[in-house]
């Protein structure tokens, strides 16, 4: 970012106009019957045509949110955030989780329903968010002055130790409606985070930088603790208080799908809309969810002061510094709301979809970090846009060629734009940082 | 001398790894491997030693490891073979192959020591010449002692092939590309459509199967030819732009080989070429035939011996092949436009040229794989060629060091020789302690626990782990190591120098 | 002090996500004591104690029986990490479980058995992985005491590993490969393009797709069915299952509206659904496994409007089994078709009875559906091994060939010259209150009540 922004090397940006057109007018004709054929099925049926522009907006809005945490994160240190669609993923267990723990469903009434729904979203983007800042801290940090492709391998392996996380996830026994593993959960993690505060407090004295391996100890000690308390407190309440228990939420086996259960409507439930097309309560929901993210954080990085300092760390890293920015707060600050956004996603997936399984971040991350280059990879708006377009892109695939080559219509039509505009639909100068 | 013994334990260490994980006679071959290590990392000092000195470290490193073999050779043998069920050997056997295992350590550390420090070219001469020794007698050791490494050893190789032709694209040309495997699948598929009877079967009649010899090239060809094509639309692209661009072409190469089983021509009702399985879908087109060669049998698997020098041989080809090409006016090019396109461009590099012919390259180094692959394995099928791959071979590359062929070597064997041989064998030998100990109290809890659920993040663990310690790679390449250098003198210009996607070498390349 | 909210952070999310893995919160808690034990699933309290009587000789023998020739090697090789984890944990454990009850031993004692689990996929990859299939191939036919091979799961990876074993005349069980041109002629050149040496080398102990596409056309026939859009998980058996289904289909004369292979990884299939939903069938045919979003498909059918009661869902034996309920949840999954072959579980002999509750007294669960195959494979290799009595690879193959009336749990049954089973029965269930319930049973081609 400290170098100059020069301008494209001419001879291949004058070679690109004559090339491109030539291109163009080839794909053209070559997918001529398809387009025809495609018309023909729209001309034959415009309300599908509605309700599948539905659809893909609905799940473009996800993958929009999700966009958001690679553009966050790559627009501050250029690095592609490989473990985001793990953290996505994770938010989407810890949503299960805790929404079999306190037994919640269609038939809680609202009054309860909804503050609680606004709680769990709380815990989950603050989890992920705390995961994705630890990624920072163990995984990146360290590297920030390496050589640029070895954060990049750190990250596809944090994803790989995530989705494991993801895994064994799946099989703990998480029962539902067990109040007292909600309790047990909490308690020990207070228990020790005071603990960690006090003991500070009176070591402020002698306190130094702390290695990377001393915070891994630490963290280890901790969760075993951690665990040991839970035991007991979960033990001890449970024979205190016994409560009867639901069934399993993870089945019997680690890696299979998981069903998160529907809280919003049931399926059986009258839909909002049934002409002229299809529209429930679970799609307004996410919507409106997807708008109320989207807009606050484009509002965050633009109106407040964080956002501005955030802004200036992502132009020049040095000079923002030297205007008496904390570097690296504002990075830990990008990957806090990056992974808060993910762990967002992943309640709107679970509540939406009414799943989660350990190998759903890699697709999903794909797509993301795709319409995050398609929208302008470091620009907000732009991977809002990408997320959105990726999502009609291959509602429309999937109704109007076949769900089979969906990814590669995807991925084609990513290829011809940024064939076309090699620094995505909104990224100004960003082509040229790399 | 404490730096030759420091060498000494971390290689021992290594070595009792093996031992432990595989029991058996498998000391010898961490005798081999830890006398590598030894020789070359312990005997190796800076100028002005002399080479008495050089087998002198090279004998202590040894030494320090190969007492540490000795010893848990007898450990091994003593706490662990009778908990696996094997049967325990006499002490008089653990004690001599403990000694004989050490003893290779000695000798290679000696004489690996001693090669470091003669003189001129004869000292890479005589490492070389001991390396091609080891690699010549491994494949026979290892039946001898009945390993069994060596078919893991051959697709880690093809990973290698795989590796060091995406290090010309990445590595040389500074082009990131995510989308190598598509070019193994090319070969592969190649291969599998010239020397199966699959085309024939599906159209009905009888094809000429061409052989092995013939196809490996033709692949590469065709391999390099779509490199030519996938890359000619990537040419304005920058950075993470080519990064995406590349990994589309690799998601859609195999969503393509897989969806092709229905294939036909059809416009406006009129059928150009009648549908027909085109690539087998996913079920893929096998067997592919071995090669044939007089007085070597490549059908009989119990024997891999010749797939492994067959293999040996391609990639020494393409290491002296590669090597050529860096030294060429190319390969200067690359490096030229890999540091600064614009400045390359005006001192006369034909860009679109040199970008073109770095793709084209890269991807027929992959096709040589893809060939060796599809008749290695008999079969040619969408799933191999997978993003995963792509970007396994991605690490393996940044892993050993970027731009350096040894280094590149060393990340694959790093990163398949974990996936494929450590971390199943820890998993066999959890289960089979638990197996054989059920009714020990103090195990009866592996009975329950299954390290199969733990591998994913093992090996993440690795890659994490190994980018912490080493970022720039296990071996650097030269250039490298003296920007490291000299960001270590001044980190303001370090902290400016990174926001380059590989290296910022003007201070280090001016003096 | 400025570090304190990261560093509070880090801890919430390391204590939590630890915290959570390592703690059984349900009633099972008895066994618990280590945290590294604790985070593993499914455990009972009666396991350890069953297998420690069961395998208390085991070791003695192994230990006391000196000399390397008594050892013959039994190999396995399906994938044992990723997404068809869950079904091969019960395979092997089945297996396991078979030659426990023989003290792994075969011969009175002459000759020790040493069962290796290998895995044909790779932590990078999660799934079936070629070169890894044949590395475990190359690897039992180059150990000298290697007889017997089981496995494997994907009949892609079969395709690979019966040439390389044929050569060398080891015999290959299969407890879960249903693809039909392994065996038997299906595409151009199959099977014989497998067999080099001309000698079949190649059983499989579950029946192949073809009587399964027939028996779920010849259900949804008479269940009333006139419109079926059929969906497959792009995967060898997918794919198999849903093409016999709808060749089958035509011919019975039900409207095929149209066959799609969808994206296992997929979050959601919503526009799929909206599209089936507007060419409005009366029944889905998903031909595919569980760990391929069976259970997604399910939900987005009925999220865009689909009823139970107008669309129908029916699905091999890919689905039929209690992840699939899991996934798919206890309402929206009720009223679902599955069929399986083989014999159910209720018809099932004293023999079958007794696998099933030594299982669930060993390991805590149900086994998922091939458990039953692997434990009847198993049975297979010692009854060959145990007439051969050599360690010799022919003869064991043969002998593996010729078994006849194999008095098994799944009933009484042989292996036909291809090396298919003689069972071919299906029978059909229905998702009923949260439950797999047995219903139609078909038999000689046609459905029985």
């Amino acid at each position: 970012m400290a170098q100059t922004v020069a301008t494209p090397v001419v001879p291949i940006a004058r070679r690109r106009n004559w090339s491109s057109l030539i291109v163009g007018l080839l794909l053209l004709l070559v997918f001529s019957p398809l387009i025809v054929s495609i018309a023909t099925k729209i001309v034959h049926n415009p309300l599908l045509l509605l309700g599948q522009l539905k659809v893909g907006l609905v799940n473009g809005a996800i993958i929009a949110i999700i966009a958001l945490g690679y553009t966050l994160v790559y627009g501050i240190i250029e690095l592609i955030n490989f473990a985001h669609g793990d953290v996505y993923m994770l938010g989407a267990f810890t949503t299960l989780i805790l929404l079999s723990l306190l037994n919640i469903g269609t038939t809680t009434p609202w009054i309860i329903r909804g503050p609680v729904l606004l709680l769990i979203l709380a815990i989950v983007m603050a989890v992920c968010g705390g995961i994705n800042v630890g990624i920072e801290r163990f995984a990146y940090r360290r590297l920030r002055n390496a050589p640029r492709l070895a954060p990049l391998i750190s990250a596809i392996g944090v994803s790989f130790v995530l989705q494991n996380v993801g895994l064994v996830l799946g099989g703990v026994p998480v029962f539902e409606g067990d109040y007292w593993a909600l309790v047990a959960l909490v308690a020990p993690v207070v228990v020790i985070a005071l603990a960690m505060v006090l003991a500070r407090r009176f070591a402020a004295g002698a306190e130094r930088k702390m290695p990377g391996w001393g915070w891994l100890i630490l963290i280890v000690v901790a969760a075993s603790l951690a665990v040991a308390g839970f035991n007991l407190v979960h033990h001890g309440l449970q024979s205190a208080v016994p409560l009867t228990l639901g069934d399993n939420v993870m089945g019997e086996t680690a890696p299979g799908p998981k069903n998160v259960p529907e809280v919003i409507a049931s399926v059986s439930a009258k839909p909002l809309l049934e002409t002229p097309f299809r529209l429930t309560w679970k799609d307004l929901m996410v919507l409106v969810m997807c708008g109320i993210l989207m807009s606050s954080l484009y509002l965050f990085v633009q109106r407040t002061k964080v956002g501005k300092a955030m802004r200036a760390t992502a132009q020049d890293r040095d000079a923002a510094r030297l205007m008496g920015i904390n570097v690296d707060a504002t990075i830990a600050l990008a990957f806090l709301l990056g992974g808060a956004l993910g762990g967002a996603a992943g309640m709107i997936v679970g509540m939406y979809s009414n799943s989660a399984v350990f190998v759903m971040g890699f697709t999903a991350g794909l797509r993301a970090f795709t319409s995050a280059v398609l929208g302008g990879i470091g620009n907000i708006a732009g991977s809002m846009l990408g997320g959105l377009l990726i999502g009609l892109i291959s509602a429309l695939s999937d109704q109007y060629i076949e769900t089979r080559w969906t990814n590669a219509v995807v991925f084609g039509i990513l290829v011809i734009i940024l064939v076309f505009r090699p620094s995505g639909l909104l990224g100004e100068d960003v082509g040229q940082k790399a | 001398m404490s730096r030759a013994i420091n060498i000494g334990v971390w290689t021992g260490v290594f070595g009792l790894f093996i031992i432990v994980l595989f029991g058996g006679q498998s000391v010898l071959a961490a005798g081999l491997i830890c006398g590598l290590l030894t020789g070359l990392l312990g005997g190796a000092r800076t100028e002005g030693e002399t080479m008495q000195a050089g087998v002198r470290d090279g004998l202590i490193a040894a030494a320090v490891a190969g007492v540490i073999l000795i010893v848990s050779n007898v450990l091994r043998n003593i706490i662990i073979t009778p908990l696996v069920g094997q049967n325990v050997p006499s002490t008089a056997e653990v004690l001599s192959f403990g000694i004989a295992g050490a003893a290779i350590t000695m000798v290679l550390g000696a004489a690996l020591g001693a090669a470091h420090f003669l003189p001129g070219r004869r000292s890479s001469y005589a490492t070389w010449g001991i390396l091609g020794l080891v690699i010549l007698i491994y494949p026979f050791l290892d039946y001898s002692i009945q390993l069994g490494w060596l078919g893991i050893v051959i697709t880690g190789l093809i990973f290698i092939l795989l590796a060091l032709g995406l290090n010309i694209v990445v590595g040389y040309a500074g082009l990131l590309d995510l989308g190598y495997a598509a070019f193994f699948a090319i070969g592969a598929y190649t291969a599998a459509f010239l020397s199966s009877s699959y085309i024939g079967d599906q159209l009905n009649f009888a094809n000429p199967r061409v052989s092995f010899w013939l196809v490996i090239f033709i692949a590469a060809a065709m391999a390099g030819l779509f490199g030519l094509i996938l890359g000619a639309p990537t040419l304005p692209l920058r950075g993470d732009y080519l990064a995406i661009v590349t990994l589309g072409f690799g998601e859609i190469v195999p969503i393509v080989f897989r969806n092709l089983d229905t294939f036909g021509i059809t416009i406006f009702g009129h059928e150009f070429i009648k549908t027909f399985n085109l690539t087998g879908g996913e079920l893929g087109i096998s067997p592919i035939d071995p090669p044939k060669l007089p007085g070597l049998d490549f059908a009989n698997r119990s024997d891999q011996r010749p797939w492994y020098f067959l293999l040996v041989l391609i990639i020494l080809f393409s290491i002296f092949l590669i090597n050529r090409l860096r030294r060429s006016r190319l390969g200067r090019a690359w490096m030229a436009m890999r540091e600064d396109e614009l400045a390359a461009s005006s001192m006369g590099i034909n860009i679109v040229r040199t970008k073109l012919l770095a793709f084209a390259m890269g991807a027929s180094f992959s096709g040589f794989g893809g060939a060796y692959f599809g008749a290695f394995v008999g079969g040619a099928f969408p799933s191999a060629f997978d993003f995963s791959v792509s970007v396994i071979v991605l690490c393996m590359v940044i892993l050993g060091g970027l731009g350096n062929i040894p280094g590149v070597i060393v990340g694959g064997l790093i990163i398949e020789l974990s996936d494929r041989l450590f971390l199943p064998q820890i998993t066999l030998l959890l289960q089979s302690i638990a197996q054989h100990n059920a009714n020990n109290p103090s195990l009866s809890g592996l009975q329950r626990f299954d390290p199969t659920l733990y591998r994913t993040g093992l090996f993440g663990l690795v890659l994490v782990l190994m980018m912490q310690l080493r970022p720039e790679g296990l071996l650097p390449n030269a250039r490298r190591k003296l920007e490291l250098h000299a960001a270590q003198d001044s980190p303001a210009e370090a902290a400016q120098g990174r926001t380059d996607l590989y290296d910022v070498e003007a201070e280090a390349a001016g003096s | 002090m400025k570090r304190v909210p990261t560093y509070f952070l880090s801890m919430v999310l390391a204590t939590a996500t630890l915290a959570a893995c390592g703690t059984p919160t349900g009633t099972s808690t008895t066994t618990q004591n280590t945290t590294v034990a604790g985070s593993v699933a499914t455990t009972s309290a009666g396991g350890a104690a069953t297998m420690a009587a069961t395998s208390a000789a085991d070791t003695t023998v192994a230990a006391s029986s000196g000399g390397s020739g008594t050892t013959i090697r039994v190999y396995s090789s399906l994938p044992r990490q990723g997404q068809s984890k869950s079904q091969t944990d019960s395979v092997v454990n089945a297996i396991k479980m078979r030659f426990a009850e023989d003290k792994n031993q075969v011969c009175g004692g002459k000759f020790t058995i040493d069962y290796v689990d290998l895995d044909d996929a790779t932590a990078a990859k999660g799934s079936w992985d070629e070169a890894a299939e044949t590395g475990n191939a190359n690897k039992a036919v180059s150990d000298p005491v290697g007889m017997v091979y089981i496995g494997t799961f994907n009949s892609g990876a079969a395709k690979l590993s019966i040439p390389v074993l044929n050569n060398a005349n080891m015999v290959m069980i299969s407890p879960a490969n249903t693809y039909v041109g392994l065996t038997k002629p299906l595409a151009a050149g199959e099977p014989d393009k497998y067999y080099p040496n001309g000698k079949r080398n190649y059983t499989r102990v579950v029946t192949n797709d073809a009587v399964q596409g027939l028996a779920d056309a010849a259900w949804a026939a008479k269940l009333g069915i006139k419109k079926v859009y059929i969906l497959d998980d792009q995967q060898a058996y997918g794919q198999g299952v849903a093409g016999l289904f709808e060749k089958n289909a035509k011919t019975m004369g039900i409207t095929v509206l149209g066959h799609e292979g969808i994206q296992a990884k997929e979050q959601n299939y919503t526009s799929l659904m909206t599209k089936i939903k507007d060419l409005s069938p009366d029944m889905v045919y998903f031909g595919g496994i569980v760990d391929n979003n069976a259970g997604q498909v399910l939900k987005d059918m009925r999220a865009v409007g689909m009823t139970p009661d107008k669309v129908k869902f029916m699905g091999p034996d890919g689905i039929q089994t209690d992840p699939f309920i899991t996934a798919a949840g206890k309402d929206i999954a009720e009223g679902t078709y599955g069929t399986v072959a083989g014999l159910p579980l209720s018809k099932l002999g004293p023999k079958g009875q007794a696998f099933l509750k030594a299982y669930k007294d060993k390991y805590g669960a149900d086994p998922q559906s091939y458990g039953p195959f692997g434990y009847e494979a198993a049975g297979v290799t010692l009854a060959a091994l145990n007439q051969v009595c050599k360690a010799d690879r022919a003869a064991i193959r043969d002998a593996v060939f010729a078994t006849k009336d194999y008095d098994g749990i799944l009933g009484k049954w042989s292996f036909d010259k291809d090396g298919d089973t003689t069972l071919q029965t299906i029978q059909g269930y229905i998702v009923k209150n949260g439950k797999w319930e047995e219903a139609n049973f078909f038999n000689n081609g046609q459905w029985e009540k």
